[in-house]
């Protein structure tokens, strides 16, 4: 016997059981289906309804088996008739309680074993009441139901006090909204001091997901989620990048509600507001429905052979006349690897040019450019759940309980367990509240704060120098060229810089490097900087001199923005990358792809690209001549956008496909109607490196088109057809996006172990380079991924990257996201689940400079730059630094690009999004 | 942010200061930002404890104890009486915002029955007159601005109500005593040997300062300590085991078995594991109110006691954990705590030595079930007062997940004993199974209610003679009592002809009764034992957590169902139709007991069916 497994015997058939596992696990394991309301696999045990009662010999009375783990020679009896007859009364004690069954439109857990059990004739919508005991004891006083929440009711009335919300709220999501109140048989379940509408809920519901009798449903769709038994389809979330894992139900070809996937990674079932709530873009009355062509300033519909031959026309003449490097493309983090990797041949082949980019330029650019120099990889090195398992784990400039809430669920886990929690961000996030340590540096002062604790950690002895010298480039050298980097910055220099204070800098340093594993999840705080790469290798140089790197739970993960960022690069969307992260200019490297791709190596372009806001200044300087952009918005999220606004204007020609008629595709020649996530296959990549499957759940609206499709056939209107490659040339279409992706695998040795069959139930990490590999959790475990797989040491110095204030723009604006909206808001506005949570723009003032600048808290506000200005709301808030402020970037009423700057980070080309000086007055 | 188990504490403070006794949203929106804490977790606990309230209340809130031994000196009676002097309805306040009458659950002043708390102050004793006194006199001084909060402490020290009748002299002056007994039992001797009978947790005389450590010094305690802390630690554990000291909360599980686990449990990752020590000072068993005692008499006992086990299992860190409806017990602890740091007996390096220890108060709010340990542990983290799956037990994972220790008030009051007599002295009292003595509180139908400290194993029959003998419905002495009950509410029936039983853990069990908490409640001839049971019911249902299912829906239904044949055996149902019912009864609390998650759904039990077995009457 393995000596994780244990013999145990239940109703005499022996069995064999994990060791550790809860009986009732065990049990339904080997077919035993003990009945059990409260119990919950991703729960405490709670033991509140009793059910799942058994005999233990040995063990006195009857012992629940959700709290009872199995043991060696353990002889179990789950079912005879006294058991049986005390399940019966606890049912019919509960059915005195509990009069009304759920709707129909969830499982009624409680109803099956009723029906089970013989206290009712047949699950139904309409449960009788038990006459079994006499007594009903039903409160009279009992309070109505909920409805108080923009996305749940909640009907006291069909509850069952299983606890499994309350556990949910708090123990899955880290949230404890929900409670029981008051006590004995007048106990209730409540959220929030006054219902869910005024609680802390932020509408994740996974107190929905858990509850076993419909008590707890979610809003939208009701009606016709009561009337019919939805189709299901599994597929992977469309919104930030952690890549969860949703069924969706499709009732009458509409997605009519999703639900998180249950013990599949990454999220194990949870999701957040967004991914349960937020798919209703998808059925939006906006969708771009018809090929659309603008003549004389407007646009009208046009048939697909139309629009298509326009746009082939329209790139055709201006690389006929300006050559190839006139055109470029902007790929999209939104769309599958599939669409991906086919925008990125069709650039290089069709255009000819690696004038060819995304948005992840404007993210995590510099932390790319960092940790591809010092460690090879630029993905994360962990997996999300290794958050739940760390011993410390440092979040900087990253607020993820907004941004990627369910990762935030696996820091919530890990703190519950006891591990350690340093929150580097100049303004309060929810998950300052959590952390050991806040430390809340000056925008644009990164570098010296980590430098400084780089400084405390080798005054302190804080160092893991075996690691440093097997693991590092220079070993020990190194390291003392870092002492010597780091040495200026004292903690009381780091004070009056950063301004934090010395001994929270070595509280912080003592537990990043003391109480490992220690994580890093850093975030787009320190990457949108025109110091941005800096900030990582300071970053990286603590990790390193730590030796917080290289083993499992430890090391550094940027969690990307969107669905598939990571996937996007991985896949070649770059100026300089083809797929798997081979450099395009290598002669070498070209040949191998032009043979796969079925074409000469000649004809494949050889000169670096130009990156996102390259492209926009060059078509501002007229050198970029037509564009063709699948999927983003850069007239939304490109830095400077007045500048950006010219550029376009300047532009001959523009292509835009996407789903929505966006700022950006009201400015092309020609615009295609594409598919949403739910109307397509494919797979994403998440920040884990983890390769997922995307599933078609839906039609597309009108004559909407697959990106795949319409990338396909504009190649082969440009007669530089970009399908499989054949003896007779490259063919015009692929026969499947699994086709795409098995071309995909040839391409990238990072993925080629990963085929569909493989990841039908759960996504696999890269690298995996073959059939046979389990794929890779944490990387860098033996040697990094530079050429002689040491890590790099580089010390950096410390220079300001906030813009010059003054007494015309005496604030810096600092940017970001919040929970309810994504990205430039094109999807998520258009849900009414999640714009009734916010739609509005706003800035963040503290009390203080709004007192001093006489604004008031609500009142509507000129926010304005060197470059432009917006109008908002002021909310004072003391979560910013005085001198600071913070905007949301997504809403549309208030461009914060129109403010930003785009000076570049020399190394990584990324734009300062944050870190603007601007001027608030009344408006 | 503060750590939440204080919150309990800072609820009572709130609803006092806010001048209707209550929580306001405000209040609770506070507690939630202070503790960090979601506003649902902050109104779960809140609305979950019996004395706080999410409405406003009157000013004064005056409520009337309506556990079995009050409700049988017609505490219920008092309820109109009181609405009509306060102006108030039961559950509800007066419209001139002065007063709220409510009643609560048993308020350990069984000995003066029928009992009500206003403000701060008990009164006993009660009839509709005294009523009608005590409310005016709360109403005037209410009216001379003094909050009901701020009842001077004179009133307070009415609180006794209650008769030393143990063998030896009278504890206390201004007490109610006992005709003298034999003179100076059991009071060890100078030279430390016990006399025939022990004064064990009553060992000390009442002092003029009972709170002061020096005072405590002088009478010879602490002496105790600094033999203990002469001692290797696992010694002295040894020496109680040896003693056979058994918990006195009323389960008899052995103390030192408890040490030993607590100090034997495999520790946290924490550099220097953190153990915990907890006083059970939750009394809340109807019929019992020995620990009240002990800590209002004698609160340096029980805070040495709590310093030789800390010392023992290795724990630097203690909480007494008190009922907040003993707010005499609570002033006196925590004044007897401050003096005793003040005497170097608390803090770092006592007395020179090593050993370093720190003790605090938490509140309990109203809930019975909190006297269970595991649930206290909860309470005292500042949860709901919900029971933990055990295992684990506290020894392996109790407070804040670490080893902790939980004894009753009593089981620590003996503890110092030992350590200075030794396990021997001890051995000589009570039983070879059950040594040492125990207090007994003796209530209901006899002549002079009262408590004192017995050998284990003494005769039911001596208690109740020493309590005057037993009295019937109406007061008049009786030869015998109807049926008796023993261990409160969670206890059982015997009949009133078993007046022979030795009173020790073996004995009782074997007559289908168990000693519990050491209360003795008589009923007396003319009583009615269905009516018992009906307040019996009644106050589990109000008592259940409500976590599991057969004990939140049943104790509701046998609630019912008592009330329902009480109200049937006053309309003259035939004793055989009453049998019946309580079979009935019964078998439903059967099928409750088996399922149910903590002991207080096992307990309907024991009444039931003791007095189905035991008694030959109901009435």
């Amino acid at each position: 016997m393995p000596n994780d497994k244990v013999r145990i015997t239940i109703d005499g058939k022996e069995i064999i059981a994990t060791r550790g596992a809860l009986l009732i696990e065990a049990a339904r394991e080997a077919g035993f289906d003990i009945p059990s309301l409260c119990w919950h696999r991703k729960l405490s045990p709670t033991g509140a309804c009793r059910l799942c009662i058994v005999k233990v010999e040995g063990m006195r009375g009857l012992v629940t088996s959700c709290s009872t783990p199995v043991a060696e020679g353990m002889e179990v009896v789950a079912f005879d008739e006294e058991l049986e007859e005390e399940r019966r009364f606890l049912l019919a004690s509960l059915m005195s309680e509990v009069g009304v069954g759920s709707d129909g439109s969830h499982r009624d857990e409680f109803a099956e074993l009723c029906l089970r059990y013989g206290l009712i004739d047949a699950v139904s919508p309409a449960r009788p009441k038990a006459p079994a005991l006499g007594l009903p004891v039903i409160d009279p006083a009992q309070p109505g139901p909920d409805e108080s929440s923009p996305v749940l009711s909640f009907d006291p009335a069909k509850c069952v006090k299983c606890f499994r919300c309350v556990k949910a709220c708090e123990e899955v999501q880290g949230k404890g909204v929900i409670g029981m109140m008051e006590r004995g048989a007048e106990s209730y379940i409540a959220a929030g001091l006054d219902g869910w509408g005024s609680s802390e809920c932020d509408g994740c519901g996974e107190c929905v997901q858990l509850c076993p009798t419909g008590a707890l449903v979610e809003k939208p769709n009701r009606a016709a989620l009561r009337a019919g038994v939805p189709e299901r389809v599994r597929t992977t979330c469309s919104y930030c990048g952690v890549g969860c894992q949703l069924e969706l139900s499709i009732l009458n070809g509409r997605i009519v509600r999703a639900d998180g996937v249950e013990g599949v990674l990454p999220n194990d079932g949870r999701l957040c507001v967004k991914g349960r709530f937020g798919y209703d873009y998808v059925h939006s009355p906006e969708r771009l429905t018809t090929p659309l062509i603008k003549e004389r300033g407007r646009f009208r519909e046009a048939s697909w052979d139309e629009a298509l031959d326009a746009a082939a026309r329209g790139f055709l003449s201006i690389k006929e006349r300006h050559g190839p490097d006139a055109l470029a493309g902007y790929s999209s983090a939104k769309c599958t690897n599939e669409d991906n990797y086919l925008f990125q041949k069709f650039v290089r082949v069709a255009f000819g040019t690696n004038n060819l980019d995304y948005c992840t330029r404007l993210c995590h650019a510099s932390t790319v450019t960092a940790m591809l120099k010092a460690l090879g990889d630029a993905a994360a090195t962990n997996s999300i759940q290794d958050y739940e398992d760390a011993g410390c784990i440092l979040v900087t400039g990253n607020n993820m309980v907004e941004t990627h809430p369910v990762t935030a669920t696996y820091v919530k886990r890990g703190l519950a367990r006891g591990a350690k929690l340093i929150v580097i961000d100049p303004r309060w996030t929810p998950l300052a509240d959590k952390a050991d340590v806040w430390l809340q540096p000056r925008l644009g002062t990164d570098v010296a704060l980590l430098n400084g604790m780089a400084r405390v950690a080798l005054a302190e002895g804080w160092i893991d120098r075996a690691f440093i010298e097997k693991r590092v480039a220079g070993g020990l050298a190194a390291l003392e060229e870092l002492r010597a980097a780091v040495e200026a910055y004292t903690p009381a220099e780091v004070e009056r810089l950063c301004g934090v204070p010395e001994e929270k800098l070595r509280e912080a340093t003592r537990l990043y490097a003391l109480f490992g594993p220690s994580v890093i999840a850093t975030g787009m705080g320190m990457s949108q900087q025109a110091v941005g790469t800096n900030n990582v290798f300071a970053l990286i140089n603590l990790m390193l001199a730590t030796g917080q790197v290289g083993k499992e739970g430890a090391g550094i993960s940027p969690p990307r923005g969107q669905n598939n960022v990571q996937g996007a690069t991985d896949v070649g969307a770059s100026p300089i990358f083809y797929p798997g992260y081979i450099p395009a200019a290598d002669d070498a490297n070209r040949e191998r792809v032009a043979a796969l791709w079925g074409y000469p190596a000649a004809e494949l372009p050889g000169a670096r690209g130009l990156s996102t806001v390259e492209i926009m200044k060059a078509a501002g300087e007229g050198k970029v001549r037509g564009l063709y952009v699948m999927g983003e918005n850069p007239l939304h999220t490109d830095p400077n956008l007045n500048h950006v606004e010219e550029a376009v204007e300047r532009l001959d020609f523009m292509v835009v496909q996407d789903i929505f008629m966006t700022p950006t595709a009201a400015r092309a020649d020609v615009v295609f109607p594409a598919t949403s996530f739910a109307e397509k296959d494919g797979t994403f990549t998440n920040s884990d490196r983890r390769v997922l499957r995307v599933r078609k759940a839906v039609e597309a609206p009108g004559q909407a088109k697959p990106d795949s499709w319409i990338i396909e056939e504009l190649a082969a209107r440009m007669n530089r057809p970009i399908g499989p490659a054949a003896a007779e040339g490259p063919a015009a279409h692929y026969p499947s996006a699994r086709a795409v992706w098995d071309e995909i695998r040839r391409a990238a040795p990072i993925v080629a172990g990963i085929s569909y069959e493989r990841i039908e139930s759960q996504g696999i990490q890269w690298p995996c380079p073959d059939e046979a590999h389990p794929g890779q959790g944490t990387l860098f475990l033996e040697r990094f991924n530079t050429p002689d797989g040491l890590a790099r040491i580089t010390p950096v110095a410390f220079a300001s990257g906030a813009e010059e204030t003054n007494a015309d723009y005496p604030l810096l604006l600092n940017t970001g996201r919040i929970l309810y909206q994504y990205h430039s808001s094109t999807m998520s506005l258009r849900s009414e689940p999640l714009s009734a949570f916010a739609k509005d723009s706003y800035i963040l003032v503290h009390p203080e400079d709004a007192a001093r600048l006489g604004l008031l808290d609500g009142g509507r506000v000129r926010v304005a730059s060197r470059r432009g200005e917006l109008f908002t709301t002021l909310r004072a808030d003391p979560g910013v630094t005085p001198g600071e402020c913070f905007m949301p970037f997504h809403f549309p009423d208030a461009l914060v690009n129109k403010l930003t700057r785009d000076v570049l980070d020399p190394m990584s080309r990324i734009a300062p999004l944050k870190l603007s000086a601007v001027r608030v007055e009344g408006a | 942010m503060d750590r939440r188990d204080t919150i309990l504490g800072n609820f009572h403070e709130t609803q006092r200061l806010s001048g209707a006794n209550w929580l306001s949203p405000q209040a609770l929106k506070a507690a939630a930002a202070r503790y960090g804490l979601s506003g649902a977790a902050v109104k779960g606990v809140a609305s979950y404890y019996s004395m706080l309230s999410l409405k406003p209340r009157g000013r004064i809130l005056v409520r009337l104890c309506a556990s079995p031994v009050c409700r049988m000196a017609g505490s219920l009676d008092l309820l109109s009486v009181a609405a009509e002097a306060t102006g108030a309805q039961p559950g509800g306040s007066s419209a001139d915002g002065a007063f709220s009458l409510e009643t609560v659950q048993c308020l350990g002043r069984c000995a003066g029955a029928p009992a009500m708390m206003v403000g701060e102050a008990v009164y006993g004793r009660l009839d509709p007159e005294r009523v009608r006194a005590v409310i005016a006199a709360a109403r005037a001084k209410d009216a001379g601005g003094s909050a009901g909060a701020s009842f001077a402490s004179r009133e307070l020290e009415q609180t006794g109500y209650a008769a030393h009748i143990g063998p030896g002299t009278a504890p206390c002056a201004g007490e109610p005593c006992a005709p003298a007994a034999p003179a100076a039992l059991g009071e060890p001797s100078p030279a430390g040997a016990p006399a025939a009978a022990p004064r064990i947790a009553l060992r000390y005389p009442r002092l003029a300062d009972p709170v002061s450590a020096r005072e405590y010094e002088r009478a010879g305690g602490y002496a105790a300590l600094k033999k203990a802390l002469a001692r290797p630690p696992e010694e002295l554990v040894a020496e109680f085991s040896r003693a056979k000291v058994r918990g006195r909360g009323g389960a008899g599980f052995p103390t030192g078995l408890k040490e030993r686990a607590a100090a034997g449990s495999a520790c946290s990752d924490e550099p220097g594991c953190e153990r915990f020590v907890v006083c059970n000072a939750d009394e809340g068993e109807p019929g019992t109110f020995k620990d009240r005692i002990v800590m209002e008499r004698s609160p340096q006992l029980v805070i040495e006691g709590m310093i030789i086990s800390a010392y023992a299992v290795g724990a630097r860190r203690g909480f007494v954990y008190i009922r907040g409806e003993y707010s005499l017990a609570i002033e006196r602890m925590k004044a007897a705590i401050g003096s005793a740091y003040g005497s170097g007996y608390l803090g770092s390096r006592i007395l020179g030595s090593d050993f370093s220890f720190d003790l605090d108060i938490r509140l309990g709010a109203g809930s019975y079930l909190c006297g269970e340990e595991l649930t206290l542990i909860e309470s005292l983290e500042g949860k709901r007062g919900y029971p933990r799956i055990k295992p684990p037990f506290p020894a392996e994972a109790g407070l804040w997940g670490k080893p902790t220790l939980v004894n009753n008030v009593e089981t620590l009051a003996a503890l110092p004993w030992v350590a200075e007599f030794g396990a021997d002295a001890y051995l000589a009292f009570g039983t070879p199974a059950s040594p040492g003595a125990k207090l007994f509180c003796v209530s209901g139908d006899v002549a002079r209610p009262g408590y004192g400290e017995w050998p284990m194993g003494v005769r039911l029959g001596e208690l109740i003679a020493a309590a005057g003998g037993p009295l019937d419905a109406r007061g008049r002495p009786a030869e015998r009592p109807l049926a008796v009950l023993l261990g409160g509410a969670a206890g059982a029936f015997v009949s009133g002809e078993s007046l022979d039983l030795a009173m020790d853990y073996d004995a009782l069990k074997a007559a289908g009764a168990a000693l519990g908490s050491g209360a003795v409640i008589v009923l007396g001839p003319g009583r009615s034992v269905v009516d018992c049971l009906e307040s019996i019911m009644d106050f589990f249902r109000h008592e259940s957590c409500g976590k599991c299912v057969p004990c939140r829906v049943g104790t509701k239904r046998l609630a019912a169902a008592a009330a329902d044949l009480a109200a049937r055996a006053r309309a003259g149902a035939p004793e055989a139709e009453l049998r019946a019912g309580l079979s009935a009864m019964a078998a439903d609390a059967e099928r409750i007991a088996k399922a149910s998650l903590c002991p207080l759904g096992q307990s309907p039990i024991l009444s039931l069916r003791s007095a189905a077995a035991n008694l030959t009457r109901l009435f």
